[in-house]
């Protein structure tokens, strides 16, 4: 007896489907899969067998081949286990073929029966194309924002062979909180019009909160109208860390193919579904300095699993004492930034992962971090010197701002008037992205250097004004493309449409000044 | 004019003495020679009279009197005491009499208790040399005030006392130090004397009114009448001096502040301070005029260093690098100064001038352990002694040497707009962020942007790393 169910497997973010096909015929008893299983797929024997036999199932002695196919791919991870038993009951007649028609089937399954849940639920969930979806039992919700096929679950073995028996109604899946509940809902809309406070019943931090910083204000504006990336500098305690905080909750709300990417990268990561995501804001990953080049980037030998910057994809990469990382992998980051993928290349395998994430860096102006803008500390010009070094130039050249943030005294925290909450600024971010849009481009940070002269023209005070800068050698070609960008995107938050004006390129200027501090002396 | 008018018999004495003091050209020199140890009274009638006691007396000032006020210092010192020929003399005594006949008319024309009512309904009250309430301290003073008339209170100088003075144009630096200053002290106690002109007195007295816990009250000396509010943006600060300490003036209600003034209301500052500190001063400021007086009144002299490319701390650093006055770095130096002077003439305190132990400073050097060590010795007694010396070495260097650099910088200063001038002044002599630098114009980054580009192609600032800097 032969039969084939349908499943996929996980590389990359992307699913990968999979027909596995069982045969059972007479024969020394036996148990083979093939089809370039991995040792995690091919352990799939001893838990389909335990699983079977705990459920009450009977396990054929008889000889049984399990192919993967297509059997050139590789195949990882533990998801076909569900696939494998059903095919192995449907092929050993325990389950009529008819039954399990035009339904695939994802999930590990445990000694006792109960089906596990694997990672990449929804990508694999999108790739498998049938009508009908098994999912373990919490793979539930990501298996319906993929709004494809119908989603069905249960909590083990025997319970899904009573529904596909008919003898037992399909398990309903729990009632989940937040977004969940709304998502089981059936007919709903997965992605709906909620906001992330409205999920998760937390407010995202408020850029009111941050006093006196009218230069890191405007920056995280800037860089949130603009895709701009930005590097502060400052001691700690100055305040870094807080705005960076504060970018999420000004970024404009994602759309829904943007919310699906991310959602898909999670699942893909093996991570629950970010809850503040499915209302639309964006992602904020901030992972510490000690990551590694595979962890940043993705990689690793199962199935290619992404890094933070895909998993920051759409939002914000947040890198605190960026000084701290590895030269080796900061400068990994170079060709994601430019290009807005990362392109995985195993010997088995590529993949291209999504990576179009703002990247904001905070580091301490010296390895003391007492020094700064506005006082000296003790370390020596060397150890400055070698401080900076930490960030190659390639990699700095990419931050269109640079600021400085110093610790303000008590005089600037106290008696001022609230500052304007994220609220006011997001509107302002939304409207200066819109005339991005309105210009065919994605982003002002991502207008292309043959198109500058056309859509980020200068007024005649501007042009003097970086023309001056250029000739005292005060500001570099490619630095005056950045300038004219940061200024393009100054002059949108204005909702200005025509020639950047003079007080946008100085503004530009100012919003990169702790270049100065670090390249040479003057070259901005 | 007789005594036979019974409304006049029962003014009191001082009623004259502020008559007189309200004549035309009456200056507070004048006042004290005509009154030197006299009943007002008596003054007055001889005044009426025509006296020719009075004419010598006034002849006596004899040398360049301001007949057209100046503010010289040394309106404190030349002309104290006949000096020059025969002719001289005859000069002074021929304007002596014309002074006096222009009195006369003046006094018969204007009667004594119309104005002394008006005093007190003004809520003015004046204190005259001799009387209980009159500041003993004031006693130090040279030309010692014959009348003070005072809006408030004045019972706060039976505490410790500190002066706080310093230059009109301030720079943001020494503002914030000066309101620091006053809040600190008068949080623990210590009544802030300053001069509530625009700049550094005027912060001073904000900083004192803002202290929160058992704040002390504040003593303003102004220059002109008591009831005559210059400059008149302080006007609120004004009446909270009022309102909460006192202000006090030599110059008779309704005086102009007319600029000979102010150099002697700065010897009253200087009298009445136990100690002095001078945040920032230009080397010929007004604050160095209430330097020079401390001297001669023997209070001691602190000075808050600053930039040595300041302008505005020129003055300040001059003095310390003289040796005459020592430095304060926080508080704690003026309260180890002011904690000495207290226990010499038995002034009740209740601070402690000790650093705290959440404020602890370490020494530098072992050997000086304690604030006072950290101090130059001073210069030897024979060249403290001699007057004007610190007069003398302060107007040399300021003469010496043509300041072309600083003719250029005025030059490009003159060609800003307010804006940028406002920003110039938000840039310290130190490493400025363009943050602090919005925060104190209160303008939007954009147009502080464009204004320092303005102010770089000037060579009225540069960049110092990410930060700014004044050229």
């Amino acid at each position: 007896m032969i039969a084939a169910v349908p499943s996929a497997t996980l590389l990359g973010v992307e699913g990968r489907k999979i027909l596995v096909e069982v045969h059972v015929s007479n024969g020394l008893p036996g148990f083979t899969i093939v089809g370039l299983p991995d040792a995690a797929c091919r352990e799939a024997r001893d838990r389909v067998r335990a699983a079977l036999l705990s459920s009450g199932l009977p396990w054929p002695t008889r000889r049984v081949t399990v192919n993967l196919a297509p059997s050139g791919v590789r195949k990882a991870g533990a998801g076909l286990d569900l696939a494998i038993a059903v095919g192995l009951l449907v092929a050993s007649g325990e389950i009529e073929a008819a039954a399990v028609a035009g339904c695939a089937f994802v999930g590990e399954l445990g000694l006792d029966g109960t089906l596990r849940s694997v990672p990449g639920v929804l990508p694999v969930v999108a790739a498998v194309a049938t009508e009908a979806v098994v999912v373990p039992w919490s793979g539930v919700h990501e298996a319906r924002l993929v709004g494809g096929p119908v989603v069905r679950t249960a909590r083990s073995l025997r319970e899904l062979v009573e529904a596909i028996r008919g003898r037992a109604p399909w398990p309903q899946p729990p009632e989940a909180s937040g977004r969940g509940r709304r998502l089981l809902r059936p007919g709903a809309d997965p992605l709906g019009s909620e906001t992330a406070a409205d999920l998760t019943g937390e407010r995202a931090p408020d850029l009111a909160e941050v006093r006196g910083q009218v230069v890191g204000r405007r920056a995280v504006e800037v860089a949130a109208a603009g895709g701009h990336h930005l590097l502060m500098s400052g001691p700690p305690g100055s305040g870094k860390t807080m705005l960076a905080h504060r970018l999420p909750g000004i970024l404009p709300p994602l759309d829904r193919a943007a919310v699906l990417e991310t959602c898909r990268v999670h699942s893909s990561a093996g991570l629950p579904l970010p809850e503040r995501t499915l209302g639309g804001e964006a992602p904020f990953r901030a992972p510490h300095h000690s990551v590694s080049a595979v962890a940043l980037l993705g990689g690793g030998t199962a199935y290619l699993r992404p890094g933070e910057i895909s998993l920051a994809s759409n939002g914000v990469l947040f890198l605190d004492e960026m000084a701290e990382f590895p030269t080796a992998v900061l400068d990994a980051l170079r060709q994601p930034l430019e290009e807005g993928v990362v392109r995985i290349a195993r010997a088995r395998a590529t993949v291209t992962l999504p990576a179009r994430f703002l990247l904001v860096g905070a580091m301490n102006p010296c390895p003391c971090g007492q020094g700064g803008a506005c006082q000296s500390c003790g370390c020596s010009q060397a150890q400055l010197d070698r401080y900076a070094r930490r960030l190659s130039g390639p990699l700095l050249d990419r931050f269109d701002l640079h600021i400085a943030v110093e610790r303000l005294g008590t005089n600037d925290l106290f008696g001022h008037e609230a500052a304007e909450s994220s609220a006011v600024v997001a509107a302002r971010v939304a409207a200066a992205r819109a005339m991005a849009h309105a210009r065919g481009v994605t982003c002002n940070a991502a207008i292309p250097a043959h198109r500058l002269d056309e859509l980020a023209r200068l007024d005649p005070r501007a042009t003097a004004l970086l023309r001056r800068r250029v000739n005292q050698s005060t500001l570099s070609a490619r630095g005056l493309d950045r300038v004219r960008r940061v200024a393009r995107t100054l002059a949108d938050l204005q909702q200005v449409e025509g020639p950047v004006s003079a007080e946008s390129a100085a503004t530009a200027l100012e919003l990169r000044a702790g270049r100065r501090a670090f390249v040479g002396r003057w070259v901005a | 004019m007789s005594d036979a008018d019974p409304t006049r018999a029962e003014l009191p004495d001082v009623a004259y003495a502020v008559a007189l003091a309200a004549l035309r050209d009456m200056t507070p020199a004048r006042l004290r020679v005509l009154l030197d140890g006299c009943s007002a009274r008596e003054v007055h009638e001889q005044l009426v009279g025509g006296s020719a006691a009075l004419v010598e007396r006034l002849a006596r000032l004899g040398g360049p009197l301001p007949a057209a006020p100046s503010d010289e210092p040394l309106d404190m010192e030349v002309g104290w005491g006949v000096s020059g020929s025969l002719g001289a003399m005859e000069r002074a005594r021929a304007r002596a009499k014309e002074w006096l006949r222009a009195w006369r008319l003046e006094v018969s024309r204007s009667s004594v208790a119309p104005r002394w009512a008006a005093l007190s309904a003004g809520g003015i009250g004046v204190v005259r040399r001799g009387e209980a309430a009159y500041p003993c301290r004031l006693g130090r003073a040279q030309q010692t005030p014959e009348l003070l008339y005072v809006r408030g209170r004045l019972d706060q100088l039976a505490g410790p006392c500190v002066g706080i003075v310093g230059t009109r144009r301030a720079t943001h630096y020494g503002l914030e130090v000066a309101a620091e200053l006053g809040r600190e002290l008068s949080e623990r106690g210590v009544a802030v004397i300053s001069g509530l002109a625009r700049g550094i007195d005027a912060a001073a007295h904000r900083g004192a009114l803002a202290a929160t816990s058992r704040p002390s009250l504040p003593l303003a000396v102004v220059g002109g009448g008591v009831d005559v509010v210059y400059p008149r943006e302080n006007l609120r600060l004004w009446d909270e001096v009022v309102a909460r300490g006192g202000v006090v003036s030599e110059a008779p209600p309704g005086a102009p502040p007319e600029s000979w003034r102010f150099p002697l209301r700065n010897r009253i500052i200087a009298a009445l301070s136990q100690v002095l500190v001078v945040v920032e001063s230009s080397r010929q400021g007004g604050a160095i005029h209430t330097v020079l007086a401390a001297d001669t009144c023997g209070v001691p002299v602190l000075a808050v260093p600053g930039s040595v490319r300041s302008p505005q701390s020129e003055g300040t650093n001059a003095i310390i690098q003289e040796g005459g006055a020592g430095v304060v770095l926080d508080v704690y130096d003026v309260l180890a100064e002011l904690s000495m002077v207290c226990e010499h003439d038995g002034t009740l305190t209740s601070f402690s001038p000790a650093r705290t132990a959440t404020d602890p400073r370490r020494p530098v050097s072992r050997s000086w352990r304690h604030g006072r060590d950290r101090r130059p010795p001073p210069p030897p007694q024979a060249e403290l002694g001699a007057p004007g010396h610190r007069a003398a070495r302060l107007t040399a260097a300021a003469s010496g040497g043509a300041p072309e650099r600083s003719a250029v910088l005025d030059r490009s200063i003159a060609l800003c707009n307010p804006t940028e001038r406002a920003v110039l002044e938000a840039v310290d002599y130190t490493a400025t962020l363009v943050d602090l630098v919005c925060v104190r114009t209160k303008l939007d980054l954009g147009v502080v942007a464009l204004a320092i580009d303005r102010l770089e192609e000037l060579g009225l600032i540069r960049g110092d790393g990410a930060a700014w800097i004044r050229a």
